[in-house]
């Protein structure tokens, strides 16, 4: 009976570990992308000399 | 050399076109590794919690997410007060890079902690003071982010997303200190300076979750202030072609 309740109690919180860990892991992802590509795209606009880390 | 014409700007196609360097090359992919070994013991080789259950393992991405927003915040708050000290525009981008980072973290930390929430307290979200004191600082951070964007002179809302900068300070002390000084549904700190709650692989993971989101943090901050500095030096560009134009043009001596 316990381990049926168990079970039940594992599979309702995996769900919200997934969702949390999508979130922290996608939006990490995605600003990472994204601040990729606008450094792209500034890049090509702005002298080298002025990119100090070049 | 190749070379092309951007609005009035004329860039060069020769050298690095991008904000990465080898040092970030080399720090992103030792995050990623990190990242990897966060996922094997956070969501496989840590055990479940005897009374949350697999939950607890929210905490390896919830709490090394709320720390690095305050560091985030600690970040803009130095950068802002250095600014306003010694009118350096390093330390003003340094502030905005820190701020919007801090404010994807800080929303990181309130949505995990929402869905950590649910399966724990039964309810999303409590007015009780941390989450409210949280939810102040996201939206601290976000005006600080709109001010910063005005379209006004950079002085002017450098200087006036500065003074927001240095609100987080206060801010973070609060949501820090919030379940020591009111009653409320959220735990007292997992971590402190007088020892830890949790032991063993749980203790480890938490400690790996640290690690792995502190590289992103930092991979993040020196990318986005690198993304800031060729906005500023782009915008400082065209106003310099305008200035020439109109001087130009006569409108201006």
């Amino acid at each position: 009976m316990s381990t049926t309740v168990d079970i039940a109690q594992a599979t309702g919180t995996w769900p919200f570990v997934a969702a949390a860990w999508a979130v922290v892991f996608g939006g990490m992802g995605v600003y990472a992308l994204v601040t990729v590509v606008r450094g792209r795209r500034l890049s090509k606009q702005v002298p080298p000399e002025k990119r100090r880390w070049s | 050399m190749t070379t092309e014409t951007v609005g009035s700007v004329e860039a060069s196609a020769s050298g690095p076109t991008s904000t990465g360097s080898r040092t970030t090359m080399v720090l992103g992919i030792v995050t990623l590794i990190a990242l990897g070994v966060l996922v094997l013991f956070g969501l496989i080789l840590s055990p479940a919690d005897e009374s949350q259950g697999d939950s607890v393992r929210i905490m390896y991405v919830h709490v090394p997410s709320a720390i690095l927003s305050y560091a985030g915040c600690f970040l803009t708050a130095i950068g802002s007060a250095v600014f306003l000290w010694r009118k350096s525009q390093w330390w003003e981008l340094v502030a905005y890079a820190g701020a919007e980072v801090a404010a994807l973290f800080t929303a990181f930390t309130l949505i995990t902690g929402m869905l950590w929430g649910r399966p724990t307290w039964g309810v999303y979200w409590v007015w009780d003071a941390r989450l409210t004191s949280e939810a102040l600082l996201m939206l601290l951070l976000l005006g600080y982010l709109a001010v910063r964007r005005l379209a006004a002179d950079y002085e002017v809302r450098a200087k006036r997303a500065a003074i927001i900068g240095l609100l987080l300070v206060p801010n973070i002390v609060i949501v820090r200190q919030s379940v020591q000084w009111w009653r409320t549904l959220h735990q007292t700190p997992t971590l402190s300076l007088s020892g830890a709650e949790i032991q063993g692989l749980m203790l480890f993971s938490l400690f790996t979750g640290f690690v792995a989101i502190t590289l992103v943090f930092i991979w993040m901050v020196i990318h986005r202030f690198r993304v800031a500095w060729l906005e500023e030096q782009l915008e400082a560009e065209g106003l310099d072609t305008a200035i020439a134009e109109r001087r130009a043009e006569g409108v201006i001596s």
